[in-house]
């Protein structure tokens, strides 16, 4: 092997090595996704997010704008709204066969628009806090309702908390 | 009518008698005998040998089956929250001595009916006249809505999370069931009164803001466009705030602010159980030991790994009823009589049951 070759070969396993680090490891993603579905989020849940991101600041933005531009993954939104089907059936049950209820397709929406507008405001909020250049564009594209996914769009109480993260960003 | 009880699991306390041991009473002794002297005989009555002292609980008022929680003396040993199922005359079978030196205590669980304690109760031996618990309708707590004016539906959807929230304490035995008397519509005006969140003295506000905003009789729940402003919470239970009431000191537990923009079906649940006592150690169960996924108090779960919340542990339903922290069982900031009749008990703010703590685990279950 010549020494070309041998010092490419130690700069490829470098930068592997790196990419290795950097990647986010279980515990860490649960770390983004305990700030991302918190009810009462008063155990330091975004704290945590920031603190994840001072030692692997482009996998956690990384992360973050996928969850801002995208969302939930399609397998979440799946399970979520088995989770929300379900919730519809033990109120129904409740209610029993004369109990008015919500149509199930609009309970679930209901729901489900809160939990995936709040998963990608969250996002943002986080990204907004660790601040730079590097989040900005992201932001920006969420603030246009400029998303990855075609016919994809924010709520406007989520537009307006995208665009206020965006506007605070931590310079 | 009789049914046949079921014991799940034994948690027991060493009292420091120690002898006999568990191995050496009762029908281990007699199987030993037997194996010993190869004797045939049957595990009925040997002198040396204590058959069933006819323990039996008679269940009255319930239609549902009901979980038993038995403290008392047993053979060796203090047992503490043993559980038993069954319908009717709950036999316990051969489980409980005459209660000496060991706390005792008997609560039911059941779908249908209120937690029940009956503390110190008269064990009798005796089948023909067993140890009897009346159990009541499930305790109704009275909640508040608050909804804004000119955003349709909402008040529905309070209604809906209002009978889920019941339907889950129901289906877990907690024995509570939420009732809603009045709805306010709140103007743009009222709407800066209530604020967005319990901090910076915004909970102490509204209990100062008069009938029209704040009731001190009822559990208070406040939908609002966003909690916090930059967090965008799902809700909050103000419990960790001060308020006065009527000139008296109190907390502000009975004030709860849901996202109209956050919330998922079950957070009213899950912040009613912090109104009931399920707060600071013994509140959210993410991490603790015995709880899934499924319980309404885990917050911050993975979207990968969420699973429908639909639980709550006997140990949280023990407590929501019988806990003195619990908004059942403490006088009204107003002064008024709790709504829960009944004994109660000072539970600790531990998980797991501690020395000369009256309570369970709070992971205590089936």
């Amino acid at each position: 092997m010549t020494g070309r070759a041998t010092r490419r070969l130690v700069l490829l396993l470098a930068a592997l090595g790196v990419a290795a680090c950097e990647a986010l490891q279980p515990a860490e993603r649960a770390t983004i996704d305990a700030w991302l579905g918190c009810i009462e989020c008063d155990a330091h849940e975004l704290d945590s997010v920031l603190a994840l991101a001072g030692r692997k600041r482009n996998a956690t933005v990384t992360a973050l704008q996928d969850g801002l531009l995208e969302g939930p993954s399609p397998g979440q939104r799946q399970n979520l709204e088995r989770q929300l089907d379900s919730s519809y059936q033990i109120l129904v049950a409740y209610r029993g066969p004369n109990g008015a209820v919500v149509s199930q397709a609009e309970f679930v929406r209901r729901y489900r628009d809160n939990i995936i507008g709040t998963y990608r405001v969250r996002s943002a909020v986080a990204l907004a806090h660790i601040g730079g250049p590097d989040v900005k564009p992201a932001l920006d594209s969420a603030a246009a309702d400029e998303l990855r996914i075609a016919g994809d769009s924010l709520r406007p109480v989520d537009l307006d908390a995208v665009r206020f993260a965006r506007d605070s960003i931590w310079q | 009518m009789s049914a046949e009880s079921k014991r799940y699991t034994e948690h027991s306390r060493t009292d420091g008698l120690g002898w006999p041991p568990a191995w050496l009473s009762g029908r281990a002794l007699t199987a030993s005998l037997c194996l010993v002297s190869a004797c045939t005989c049957s595990s009925s009555t040997t002198s040396s040998v204590q058959t069933d002292d006819n323990d039996r609980v008679a269940i009255q008022g319930g239609a549902n089956p009901s979980v038993l929680a038995v403290d008392g003396r047993g053979r060796t040993k203090c047992l503490a929250s043993e559980l038993f199922e069954g319908t009717g005359i709950i036999d316990l079978n051969d489980r409980i001595e005459s209660p000496t030196g060991c706390s005792t205590e008997i609560v039911a669980f059941s779908s249908d009916r209120a937690v029940e304690l009956k503390a110190a109760p008269k064990w009798t031996h005796d089948p023909s006249n067993p140890v009897t618990l009346a159990v009541k309708p499930p305790v109704e707590v009275e909640l508040r809505f608050y909804v804004p004016q000119g955003v349709p539906g909402v008040a529905t959807e309070a209604q809906d999370e209002m009978d889920e929230a019941t339907a889950l304490y129901a289906m877990n035995r907690a024995g509570i069931a939420f009732k809603s008397l009045s709805t306010v519509a709140y103007s743009p005006a009222q709407a800066v009164l209530i604020g967005n969140g319990c901090g910076g003295g915004n909970a102490a506000g509204l209990a100062k803001a008069g009938a029209s905003l704040y009731d001190p009789g009822v559990i208070n729940v406040y939908y609002v466009s966003q909690i916090n402003w930059s967090n965008y919470l799902f809700g909050y239970n103000c419990y960790l705030e001060s308020i006065v009431v009527g000139g008296s000191n109190a907390i502000g537990e009975n004030i709860i602010f849901l996202s109209l923009a956050s919330r998922p079906p079950t957070t009213l649940a899950h912040e009613l159980g912090h109104a009931l006592g399920l707060r600071g150690k013994v509140g959210h169960t993410y991490g603790v030991p015995g709880f899934t996924n499924r319980n309404l108090m885990m917050s911050g779960i993975s979207f990968n790994a969420q699973a429908l919340q639909d639980h709550f542990s006997l140990g949280q339903g023990y407590r929501m009823s019988l806990d003195r922290l619990s908004w059942l069982n403490h006088a009204r900031p107003s002064g008024a009589a709790p709504i829960r009749a009944g004994d109660n008990r000072p539970c600790q703010l531990t998980v797991a049951a501690a020395t000369g703590d009256f309570c369970p685990p709070l992971a205590l279950d089936q």
